[in-house]
């Protein structure tokens, strides 16, 4: 496997505070990395700054082994971030949302992997409709089908599982780990969901006050599920 | 623009403005749909504004000589001013689409950044280049012979740079809000009781999101216009003017920000709507009535017909008691802005008394609350 996300000593503020002091990554593709914290630890700063969406003020991103910018976007290519509930547009359809992200990575709008999720999440018959209509899971379901329009290498999401319904969660899991065993993209998901990171990740990062507060392989999660308080024990300590 | 056959669109259209597209073509569709006396509505209000500006230019036809005059003598002033209006209307727009950009769900896609400068020059740069060519061409439209064309073409130039400029400095962030970081405890203090921080919402809201800089410009291209041999009274009445109306235009847009921030939370709360719409407009409706009685004082000072000061006032307060009831009839119940349209309609019945110029404002009120009334239906 090789280093797809090299983040080493990353700081970035929001409205001029600092939020992440320092931050390393390192993930490799092929893996799925879940990415805990309390409230406000910078889970989402730091997703923000991977998607080039927020300048860092020190440290480098590389995807890839290339420089991750917030000027020039083309270098983007290879990440999909899911889209916010709240932030898809309301005045536009389902699959125009689609069309305007599949022109924008220049791939075909008829994926038929994206046809058969979209099937799988039951969002199919509602691509038509304008967004405004969606349910809060509809809109979730919608954000994730944009981040993997064009199948980026770098999958971003942002408690994406959270709306969805148990068996389009599942059907998502199972995407994502199929996706996974390729070897060719990884995931990093930000999530409160411990369930999903006992069973799926292949590692866990805890980010506390925007610092790394604990990591965690597959090995050891495994270790704790088999503990009667398992990883939210081990959160809470590392928290302190 | 439209998919080819095989389904691809074209790699050069900006995500941006195929979106853009898109959800007009979307707009268009929905009005299409719309039952016709509703599908009326939009270009009837146009008509009526259309027909508004038309009467008031025609009404114009003296000041718009008068002001070519004073162009074509002195249109260095003039044109500093056109620069720094344009200027700081350019820079602002930068920055909020930069902003709303970067927090988009368009924000994180693989788009060049050249293509990307280019899809918000389109959208935000392009109308301010519209307005400052439309403004001296309607200007000059009353008056009849010897129109100073190289002073409006000076004048068009100028806002043409400074638009250009504001654009280039709008490409660095606004500077943080200036908002208090409340998180840690001070000593001595308690939570203040009720609504307390209802009423103070709107005003925090502005100072935290207005910038001084730019005020500072606006005023400084107002004392540009002043005329050569203006006393420092004067100068100081048209600061007076310029400050109040600054006042009203932050104060309006904080409160159009925090209504329906406020609609959309404060309703699941067991409140009617005077426990929670009066407070959070109460004190700035208090503080533009002193605002537009400062500024009216300094109108009547500087010997403006005490009957346009009325008129003028109650047309600003006019447009800012529609723009706070169109946000609370959009995001809410029309009952919750009842106290809103009264104040409307007294301030146009008061405009209507002094000036017949208010009427067209009369007609096109009850239209727009025609309007909202139908969306809302």
């Amino acid at each position: 496997m090789s280093c797809l996300l090299e983040v080493e000593g990353l700081v970035a503020m929001r409205a001029g505070r600092v939020v992440l002091h320092g931050v390393d990554l390192h993930l490799e593709a092929g893996e799925w990395l879940a990415l805990l914290g309390p409230n406000g630890s910078g889970k989402s700063t730091l997703l923000d700054a991977i998607c080039g969406r927020l300048p860092a003020s020190a440290g480098t991103i590389r995807l890839d082994g290339s420089p991750v910018s917030t000027t020039h976007g083309g270098d983007r290519v290879a990440l999909g971030q899911a889209v916010a509930a709240d932030r898809l547009p309301d005045v536009l359809t389902g699959a125009q949302c689609l069309a305007v992200h599949a022109a924008a990575r220049g791939v075909d709008t008829r994926d038929t992997r994206l046809d058969a999720l979209a099937e799988a999440l039951r969002i199919a018959r509602w691509l038509e409709a304008p967004v405004a209509t969606y349910s809060y899971g509809t809109r979730q379901k919608l954000g994730v089908l944009l981040a993997l329009v064009g199948s980026p290498r770098m999958v971003v999401l942002d408690e994406s599982f959270n709306g969805l319904d148990p068996a389009s969660a599942l059907v998502l899991k199972q995407v994502l780990r199929e996706r996974l065993s390729t070897g060719r993209c990884a995931v990093i998901l930000a999530t409160h969901a411990l369930d999903i990171v006992e069973r799926h990740a292949d590692r866990a990062m805890l980010l506390h006050e925007g610092r790394v507060a604990g990591a965690w392989d597959r090995a050891s999660l495994d270790a704790m599920r088999d503990q009667p308080d398992g990883l939210e024990a081990a959160l809470a300590r590392a928290i302190g | 623009m439209a998919a080819r056959p095989d389904g691809r669109h074209p790699r050069m259209t900006h995500p941006i403005l195929l979106a853009a597209r898109m959800a007009r073509a979307n707009r268009i569709a929905t009005w299409r749909s719309t039952p016709m006396p509703a599908r009326l509505a939009v270009p009837g209000i146009a008509f009526l504004a259309l027909a508004g500006t038309a009467f008031a230019l025609a009404s114009l036809g003296d000041a718009s000589a008068t002001v070519l005059a004073r162009l074509a003598s002195q249109p260095a002033p003039f044109a500093c001013a056109a620069a720094l209006l344009a200027g700081v209307a350019a820079m602002r727009r930068h920055r909020r689409l930069r902003a709303a950009h970067a927090v988009s769900w368009l924000g994180a896609l693989p788009v060049q950044a050249w293509s990307h400068r280019v899809a918000l020059a389109r959208r935000g740069l392009v109308p301010i280049l519209g307005i400052v060519l439309a403004t001296p061409v309607l200007v000059a439209l009353p008056a009849g012979g010897g129109r100073p064309v190289a002073a409006l073409a000076l004048i068009i130039a100028s806002g043409c740079l400074g638009a250009a400029a504001g654009w280039w400095q709008g490409r660095h962030d606004a500077p943080p809000p200036r908002l208090r970081d409340r998180r840690l405890p001070r000593h001595g203090t308690t939570i203040v009781p009720g609504f307390e921080a209802l009423v103070r919402w709107p005003l925090a809201q502005a100072v935290a999101d207005g910038d001084p800089g730019v005020h500072a410009r606006a005023l400084g291209a107002l004392l540009l216009l002043l005329p050569m041999g203006t006393t420092g009274a004067q100068g100081l009445g048209v600061l007076a003017v310029g400050a109040s109306a600054l006042v009203v235009v932050e104060t309006s847009r904080a409160l159009l920000a925090t209504v329906p921030r406020a609609a959309q939370w404060l309703p699941s709360a067991p409140l009617a709507l005077t426990q929670w719409a009066w407070p959070l407009c109460r004190r700035v409706v208090l503080v533009q009535l002193v605002a537009g009685m400062l500024g009216g004082l300094a109108l009547v000072a500087l010997g403006v017909a005490p009957g346009s000061v009325v008129v003028l006032v109650a047309a600003a307060w006019t447009t800012v008691a529609w723009l706070v009831d169109t946000a609370f009839a959009w995001r809410d119940d029309m009952r919750r802005a009842r106290v809103i349209q009264c104040a409307v309609l007294a301030a146009v019945a008061c405009a209507a008394a002094v000036s017949p110029w208010a009427l067209p404002a009369l007609f096109a009120s009850w239209a727009v609350l025609r309007v909202a009334r139908r969306r809302r239906s």
